[in-house]
């Protein structure tokens, strides 16, 4: 049996050995034998020239693989940039690539052209120079498009509307949340800038604000894509990211479109009927192995900062996951490959292939996700909520439009995003594009709404019998 | 000449730093700056860094003064360390020009002096108060910055017990917001 007396056997075994081994005895790059190792990765030592060679051949593996879902024969490539070393790497590694066909060893090369796309977020961010972006992928002699952030509120057209969130929390007996927007056109004499900043200040947190400023860098992304007519966008995420979003991204809901949002391939990023088919290249290269290859390849990177730049771990989600992952991958050195490998299993459940998109992230929206956060803790129990209509004033609407009802157009985690956000934000244009975009495609099915309203009755009738009986 | 020989006593700081090596006041530390240090709260290194010769308010240049050659250095007590803070280190340190270039010239008559005592110096020195748990974290740098030392990963050459030489060049890089 069991002896629960001390011995060393047992006395070692709490604690899982730390992996940092330095200083090994054998001090010769393990690929070529011959010169001295300058980097350590994974407990392997690699020289200078091995280490290099072997990014670009993981680059290029990774390439690769994806290309058997290619979506045309030979695709036009857009470059996401934002400048950091990710992305500048990807630029050279990408740039490089193409050069090495161009120059008659394929018979073709497989993709038409490169060029590079770039997000320009100084509407929210000072303290950097968006030119030096620019400069980076003209040193390489690749074109660099740019679209702003603002340009999301950029209206145009007679049709031009923004939805604009109206909060509504109703007396007991129905659901608890309804999201409900109405039409606006909103203030034509605010600058798109001021709007864009009226958004992320009406957003109840600083996740909230990274979550809606990756979902508009998608879409303006795709967009590029789309506008100079590339049919393939290359996505900067290095494996040590795509480990900590694997982890992010299931704290907040996303677990419903994850296979999309980390994997090798997304199918379409944007809307569904004109999205542009994304690679994520980078996958098996983790943040140091990039950072050494820049350092030793001399490729400039600009520090592009964000909500959380500077501050401490517990900021945000997202923050504190990186900070997880990395801490973790310190010590443990396998963390970020064993992760990335995990992610490469994901895949979507049958009902993601077939599920509507939400209108604002582009991502499949679970049906019956309202469902989900009824079953949530409430902490004022419905019977003592009182009927509250805050309905935000809205300048120039020629008719009065009444608000409507969009919760069923909505993912889980985007629902979390505007049960947090003040009422009176106006929603980005896309979201309305989207909106108007499924309405016509297929009309709301009534019959299920119905089904879905009696069952919930049922629900409440039963839960106010029981009510005396809660704690 | 003679500020070098004596030193100066650099504050201790609120938490404690004895861990079996020489304490900072006893290594007796003198950092040599290209630019006039500005002025830190109560910190004996600025007033006499500001006063001593060896400083040259003047120059605007970064990289190392004339008036270090200038010095009678005894080669093998004092090393000459060169320091940079790039890719987003230099959000953490006190000003942009000391995160492009700085030279530490350190004493180590008594004590030979390794990455770990570096790393705890430029934590109470350079970096911006508030940010040192950005910077260092239980006795080792924080994870997610990487240090080079002459263009090679510190972890190839035995890591925090690396004994520094004189001439050696240190780059720390944060590879936290990568893009």
């Amino acid at each position: 049996m069991c002896d629960a007396t001390d011995t060393p056997a047992m006395e070692s075994q709490p604690q899982l050995q730390k992996e940092r081994v330095v200083g090994t005895p054998s001090k010769l790059c393990v690929k070529c034998k011959a010169a001295k190792p300058s980097i350590s990765i994974r407990r392997s030592l690699y020289c200078r020239d091995c280490f290099v060679r072997a990014s670009v051949t993981k680059f290029r593996t990774a390439l690769s693989k994806s290309r058997k879902r290619m979506p045309v024969a030979r695709a036009r490539v857009m470059v996401a940039l934002s400048g950091g070393a990710t992305s500048s790497a990807m630029l050279q590694l990408m740039a490089d690539y193409q050069r090495m066909e161009l120059k008659g060893y394929a018979a073709e090369p497989t993709y038409a052209s490169v060029v590079a796309g770039h997000v320009d977020e100084s509407a929210l961010f000072s303290g950097y120079d968006d030119a030096q972006i620019c400069d980076i992928a003209a040193a390489i002699d690749i074109e660099c498009r740019v679209a702003r952030l603002e340009d999301v509120f950029a209206l145009e057209g007679d049709r031009a509307a923004l939805l604009e969130l109206v909060h509504a929390t109703i007396a007991p007996g129905t659901t608890r949340d309804q999201f409900c927007v109405q039409l606006t056109r909103g203030d034509e004499s605010k600058p798109a800038r001021e709007q864009l900043r009226a958004l992320f200040a009406g957003l109840g947190s600083a996740t909230d604000r990274e979550d809606m400023l990756d979902i508009i860098k998608s879409f303006l992304l795709a967009r590029l894509a789309r506008q100079a007519q590339c049919e393939l966008l290359l996505l900067g995420d290095s494996g040590t990211r795509i480990a900590s979003k694997l982890v992010s991204l299931t704290s907040r809901g996303r677990g419903f479109s994850l296979p999309l949002e980390v994997g090798a391939e997304t199918p379409f990023l944007g809307s569904s009927s004109s999205g542009v088919m994304a690679y994520r290249p980078m996958r098996d290269l983790i943040m140091k192995e990039i950072a050494f290859f820049n350092l030793w390849t001399r490729q400039p990177s600009v520090v592009v900062p964000t909500f959380t730049t500077g501050a401490p771990e517990t900021a945000s989600i997202d923050r504190l996951t990186e900070s997880f992952v990395v801490g973790l991958d310190r010590d443990f050195v396998s963390t970020v490959p064993t992760v990335c490998r995990t992610v490469q299993k994901l895949e979507l459940c049958p009902e993601a292939l077939t599920a509507a998109q939400c209108i604002v992230c582009s991502m499949p929206a679970e049906a019956n996700a309202q469902a989900w956060r009824n079953r949530l803790t409430v902490n004022v129990a419905p019977s003592e909520q009182s009927l509250e209509h805050d309905i935000a004033p809205s300048a120039d609407i020629q008719s009065p439009l009444s608000s409507f009802g969009v919760t069923a157009h909505l993912c889980y985690s985007c629902q979390s995003l505007l049960h947090f956000a003040k009422p009176g934000v106006a929603l980005p244009a896309f979201c309305l594009e989207n909106y108007r975009e499924q309405a016509t495609a297929s009309p709301p099915s009534d019959a299920e709404n119905d089904i879905d309203a009696d069952s919930q009755q049922r629900r409440e009738s039963l839960r106010l019998r029981i009510e005396e009986f809660f704690i | 000449m003679s500020s070098l020989e004596k030193g100066e006593e650099i504050p201790q700081s609120k938490d404690t730093l004895t861990n079996g090596s020489l304490s900072m006041a006893e290594r007796k530390y003198h950092s040599v700056v290209t630019k006039p240090l500005a002025k830190r709260k109560g910190s004996a290194v600025a007033k006499d860094a500001a006063s001593s010769e060896t400083v040259d308010s003047s120059s605007k240049d970064s990289g190392v003064t004339e008036s270090l050659d200038k010095e009678p250095v005894d080669k093998k007590s004092y090393l000459r360390i060169r320091t940079k803070y790039t890719s987003g280190m230099e959000l953490l340190i006190r000003d942009k020009e000391t995160a492009l270039d700085h030279v530490f010239e350190i004493n180590v008559k008594a004590e030979p002096m390794n990455m770990k005592d570096l790393i705890k110096y430029v934590g109470e020195t350079l970096v911006l108060d508030g940010k040192q748990s950005a910077f260092s974290r239980e006795e080792s740098i924080c994870p997610g910055i990487m240090v080079i030392i002459n263009e090679c990963d510190w972890e190839v050459m035995d890591d925090l017990e690396y004994v520094l030489q004189d001439g050696d060049v240190v780059e720390f890089i944060s590879t936290l917001h990568g893009g």
